[in-house]
């Protein structure tokens, strides 16, 4: 994780911030769930 | 108006550090006076402790060396076998279930079927699918 912010990301990938926002918020939803079927995480 | 305006979508970022500070400070204040948001943050507190195991090139980071035999460890001695089983992805998992279910329909349809057939009745499922039938000997 290199702790960019938001804005920073959007930047980088010529994105708007709203989709970089969303594309955390969902992939991190995932991650989570996956770890919890993996039981992992509870 | 924070009180209003939940800060669900805002809360991967925030544990991960990604907000401004005002954006940060906003979220962090909802979170005091509200018990869901607090709930759906203390579910994605644990993602960056995660996260961090990542190397930047997609490999685990150098972890301690134990950690993988304590981690198995861990795992034999708190989880019987038989509750070891593997979940799939959710979406996926439904669609495994329904096949299960599909699969498991069709076996008894042909465990039934089998069992008329060879009890010498005429097996009428067969018949109508027009299938030959295998000569029962008698």
């Amino acid at each position: 994780v290199e702790g960019l912010k938001l804005r920073e990301i959007a930047q980088r990938l010529g994105l708007p911030l709203g989709t970089v926002k969303s594309r955390v918020h969902y992939a991190a939803q995932g991650l989570r769930l996956a770890l919890e079927e993996l039981e992992v995480l509870s | 108006v924070n009180a209003i305006e939940h800060v669900g979508d805002s809360l991967a970022a925030y544990v991960l550090g990604a907000l401004e500070d005002d954006e940060s400070a906003r979220v962090r204040a909802h979170l005091a006076g509200c018990a869901a948001c607090r709930a759906e943050h203390a579910r994605m507190a644990e993602l960056p402790a995660m996260l961090d195991l990542i190397g930047p090139d997609g490999a685990p980071a150098a972890a301690p060396e134990h950690l993988e035999g304590a981690v198995l460890a861990g795992f034999a001695a708190t989880r019987p076998p038989a509750r070891r089983r593997r979940r799939v992805w959710l979406p996926g998992r439904a669609a495994l279930v329904g096949a299960l279910a599909g699969a498991a329909a069709t076996v008894a349809v042909l465990a039934v079927a089998g069992v008329f057939e060879a009890a010498g009745r005429p097996c009428g499922w067969r018949a109508r699918t027009g299938r030959a039938r295998r000569p029962v000997p008698r």
